[in-house]
């Protein structure tokens, strides 16, 4: 049967016309179609203004009916609010047990064993800048002798008569013949921080894993090294952008709440104050490129600069931190937190006490009335919007306020 | 036979149908898609619902209602498109580097590094390899290794074998005379596979980009699952169909030949034994590829405003570049939201863009050029990029970005069926897809695809004979887009008649084609192939806004 109702097209020269995809009179026959089909368009109460990173206005007042009046009555795909708050996706709010690397590059060597219990300020690698690669002739010629990672000094190797030979402990690559050893050498030294409490799960040649003891919150983007530092709220608004002038000298060492935005030449002169790190709702993502070349070259420089990085919770452009993030970090304004970019996460002292938010809390996260907390007072349904597009869609309350919200446009606190 | 829910878990979007088999046959009762990370039971349970609400309304279905109080223990197909997975590549030469590349990228993976000692130190392969991040290496050489290749391949191997030593976690696939350096690795770590073919070679699909598609846990995947039942439905219908899939986390694209009438014939004669049904010789011919950069934005975008520019250049929006690039990075990490609104039209524009990408990645693996490409007689376009979208857009889409010169019917895979029952059997599968065909695939429409030289240039007729249409000739002039009303499912017969007597490589006067309507109707597309845009970003947009707007009224 199938096989004559989809005819596809092709070139005739000889077969009659065939049937087409869905023969006249089977179209209509419910459940052939998808029935939002049949349905009339419903538009947003407010025109959607994208992921507009303004604290977005919320709606005008609408009257309660009005929402009620436009789901098509054909649709009776209903559920209770409950069950229709099962229906958005869940956003991992703070959380124990989060893991976060600790970049390491050749040369680096691990100071920390797996299973080793740490703090902020304890060294779990020595990282070796400006490193080149020397190739070196051990003395001991047992390949089980000097295996890849491990150390190797002056005396281990035999001396060479032309240049490179080694004048510096470094760290073995790998081996590339029986009497070819290629070592990592650094000029410099420094020691790697663990930045935040928890204990060492694996040390590998690109980084140790550490498990978190404190709570933690996911972000969208991170740049820079691990940090850790007291936090401090550097604007008097979720919405506000910290602009340069809002910093002081006073806030060295310290990790800053620059509100919705940020800029690079805000976190240029934050770097250069001595500041620990930056969190933000948004930042663009050219300012995060030019943010992590300007750390790439700053880590290559002679003298360089403590450990600086920028955590972005919320995505790219201006974003709120109003709601239950704004909450949060005020509760824990003064307390040390640390940053880790990866993977991007905001890791909050152990002992803090936070604040919990209510398991279930709704917010709309893009559109109109982005930042809204809020709840579902109605029915899924979906709808056909203005523009044609067809979304699962429910009715709002947030703000005093309800109005017609796309159903992803949502997000529930877990 | 009970209903069955058929899931399709995407990275960005979770769809759930309701199948039931009723009078003899199984049909599609309802179905619904929701934002990836939601509990699979709140879905079903909205669209158990929504099925029983529907119910109520058609007697004849009302056995299936009692049935759907129970929901819970109702039978559960899923299928599961996870995140790409990510493989370095090292190669002694940049060509054999290539060659590598075509195989790994048309298996699915993502490429994080691509070294070859030409372009990279050891410090920086070392640095590459201990990524965090990756999943597997691989290693090639050819079989037998070229003069200039042996000794780098030993370099290569021995750095990448001092930091798989110590990840125990990273497959090492080594390629063709790379072989010869497995005593530097761990045994266990180890697939051995052949060298990879040369980049372009007429067949894409080789012995190592199907190695490589198994390590990356694609066979059980669901694009690879679409693809099958992509393949079926080629048999069933014995049409060509091409799919075309665009993800949040990846694409796909596939063409299946369905089997000569010669073939079917003997398998119909002797019925494979084990199942009934038609034996494997009637399968259709599946070729194809999976492709991470096939997503609707890359996740190489996120670094490369290059990519991010590519789907600027199909947006109609008039917003600054910054914003812009920066709308589409949040795409990537929150595929799901910003749905209406501006955002459908972003959304549209990386659909496009991502469509444009895998076809031309399809002529980079070997496949031939557009213009030489026969026309399928079935587009099948699926995926969640064109979930929301109006159907006549998403029809618009497939003829910007799919050129085939002829005539195709285009169709979307509006339910997600096509990968929860690529899961399972071949027979049940087949008797499925003959079943669910009317329900399975939105009609979008039909594009006859025409290349006739300088735009405005008349270059014959066209005749379009059906209830709907007015049956007499009209002039066709290039380089212009034209709707003809044609309901879902009305056929249509179309007659061009063309000046020169040439109809692409074919020598003919008059051309006659069979059309099927949809819900875009009937796009006559002489824009030529491949499609030009002006490169002047405003005159690009006012272009694009314009053949939009026929199709997509409530855009702007």
């Amino acid at each position: 049967m199938a096989a004559d109702a989809l005819a596809g097209c092709r070139m005739t020269s000889s077969t009659p016309p065939d049937e087409g995809l869905f023969p006249e009179g089977e179209l209509a026959q419910e459940g052939d179609l998808p029935i939002w089909l049949d349905e009339p368009p419903i538009g947003l109460d407010e025109p959607p203004t994208g992921p507009d990173p303004e604290p977005a206005p919320v709606p005008e007042p609408v009257p309660e009916r009005r929402v009620a009046e436009r789901p098509d009555p054909d649709d009776r795909a209903t559920a209770t609010s409950s069950a229709v708050e099962r229906l958005v996706v869940g956003r991992p709010w703070l959380e124990r047990g989060h893991r976060a690397w600790i970049p390491l590059e050749p040369g680096d060597r691990p100071a920390a064993a797996v299973g080793d219990t740490v703090t902020p300020l304890t060294v779990v690698a020595e990282h070796a800048r400006d490193t080149r690669l020397v190739s070196v002739d051990p003395r001991d010629r047992d390949p089980a002798r000097f295996p890849p990672g491990s150390r190797i000094g002056p005396r281990d190797a035999r001396p060479r008569r032309r240049r490179g030979s080694l004048v510096d402990e470094g760290t073995v690559l790998y081996r590339s013949s029986r009497t070819r050893l290629n070592v990592a050498v650094g000029r410099h030294r420094e020691p790697l921080h663990a930045r935040a409490d928890g204990t060492v799960m694996a040390v590998t040649p690109g980084g140790i894993s550490l498990l978190l003891a404190g709570q933690a919150l996911a972000g969208v983007a991170a740049a820079g090294r691990a940090v850790h530092g007291r936090l401090r709220i550097a604007v008097g608004d979720p919405g506000d952008e910290l602009r340069s002038a809002g910093l002081h000298v006073a806030d060295a060492g310290s990790i800053v709440v620059a509100g919705a935005r940020v800029d690079v030449e805000t976190l240029t002169r934050a770097r250069a104050l001595g500041i620990h790190g930056v969190v933000v709702g948004g930042m663009a993502g050219h300012d995060l490129r030019a943010f992590t070349r300007s750390q790439a070259r700053q880590r290559e420089a002679l003298h360089s600069l403590a450990p600086f990085a920028v955590f972005v919770l919320e995505g790219f452009g201006r974003r709120s931190l109003a709601g239950p993030p704004w909450e949060l970090l005020l509760a824990a304004a003064g307390t040390s937190v640390s940053i880790f970019p990866d993977p991007p996460l905001l890791v909050f002292d152990p002992a803090a006490t936070l604040p919990q938010v209510a398991r279930g809390t709704l917010r709309i996260t893009a559109g109109a009335g982005a930042g809204t907390a809020g709840s579902i007072d109605g029915p899924a349904v979906i709808q056909r919007l203005e523009e044609g597009v067809h979304v699962l869609a429910v009715a709002f309350v947030g703000g005093g306020r309800r109005w017609l919200v796309p159903l992803a446009d949502l997000e529930r606190f877990q | 036979m009970t209903p069955r829910f058929l899931i399709d878990h995407g990275t960005a979007t979770l769809s759930a149908a309701l199948v039931a088999h009723l009078d003899g046959r199984w049909r599609l009762i309802a179905s619904a898609a929701f934002p990836a990370g939601i509990e699979t039971d709140a879905a079903l349970a909205f669209v158990a619902e929504r099925a029983a609400g529907l119910l109520d309304d058609a007697p004849d279905l009302r056995p299936v209602l009692p049935v759907l109080r129970g929901w819970r223990d109702l039978e559960r197909i899923e299928a599961l498109s996870a995140p790409p997975r990510r493989i370095a590549l090292l190669a002694p030469t940049a060509r054999r580097a290539a060659d590598l590349e075509a195989a790994a990228s048309q298996a699915g993976w993502l490429i994080s590094a691509r070294l070859t000692p030409e372009r990279s130190d050891a410090l920086a392969v070392s640095v590459a390899v201990a990524d965090l991040e990756l999943d597997a290496l691989a290693l090639a050489a050819a079989d037998p290794p070229r003069a200039d290749e042996r000794e780098a391949v030993a370099d290569l191997a021995a750095i990448a074998g001092a930091v798989v030593a110590r990840r125990p976690d990273l497959v090492v696939v080594l390629s063709g005379a790379a072989a010869e350096q497995v005593d530097r690795f761990p045994f266990e770590q180890v697939v051995l596979a052949p060298a990879p073919p040369p980049l372009g070679a007429p067949r894409g699909g080789s012995d190592l980009s199907r190695i490589l598609m198994a390590l990356a846990g694609q066979p059980n995947g669901a694009r690879l699952a679409a693809a099958r039942t992509a393949s079926t439905l080629a048999t069933v219908l014995e049409r060509t169909v091409e799919s075309v899939d665009v993800g949040a986390s990846g694409g796909a694209w596939f063409r299946a030949t369905p089997p000569s009438a010669d073939l079917v014939a003997g398998a119909m004669a002797e019925p494979d034994a084990a199942n009934g049904a038609l034996g494997p010789m009637a399968t259709a011919e599946l070729d194809g590829f999976l492709l991470a950069a096939g997503a609707m934005v890359p996740e190489r975008a996120l670094d490369d405003e290059e990519d991010l520019d590519a789907v600027i250049a199909w947006s109609p929006l008039r917003i600054d570049r910054p914003t812009h690039r920066d709308r589409l990075r949040d795409l990537r990490t929150r595929p799901w939201r910003d749905a209406a609104g501006d955002g459908a039209l972003l959304r549209m524009a990386a659909g496009r863009a991502a469509l444009a990408r895998i076809e031309a990645e399809r002529v980079r693996l070997g496949g031939a050029p557009a213009e030489r490409m026969r026309a399928p007689d079935l587009i099948v376009l699926a995926g969640g990029a064109f979930a929301l979208a109006p159907g006549p857009a998403v029809a618009l889409a497939a003829a910007d970005t799919i050129r085939r010169l002829g005539m195709t019917q285009v169709a979307y895979d509006h339910a997600r069926l096509l990968a929860p029952l690529g899961v399972v059997g071949d027979s049940e599968r087949a008797s499925l897809v003959a079943d669910l065909a009317d329900d399975l695939l939105l009609p979008l429409g039909s594009v006859l695809v025409l290349s006739a030289g300088r735009p405005g240039r008349e270059f014959g007729t066209l005749h379009v004979d059906s209830e709907w249409a007015t049956g007499e000739a009209q002039p066709l002039a290039s380089g212009a887009l034209r709707l003809v009303e044609l309901p879902p499912g009305a056929p249509a017969r179309v007659e061009l008649e063309v000046r020169d007597g040439r109809f692409g490589r074919t020598r003919a006067r008059r051309v006659g084609f069979e059309a099927t309507g949809g819900l875009a109707g009937l796009l006559v597309d002489t824009r030529g192939i491949p499609l030009r845009l002006p490169q002047r970003s405003e005159r690009r947009r006012e272009v694009l806004a314009q053949w939009q707007r026929t199709l997509w009224p409530g855009a702007e």
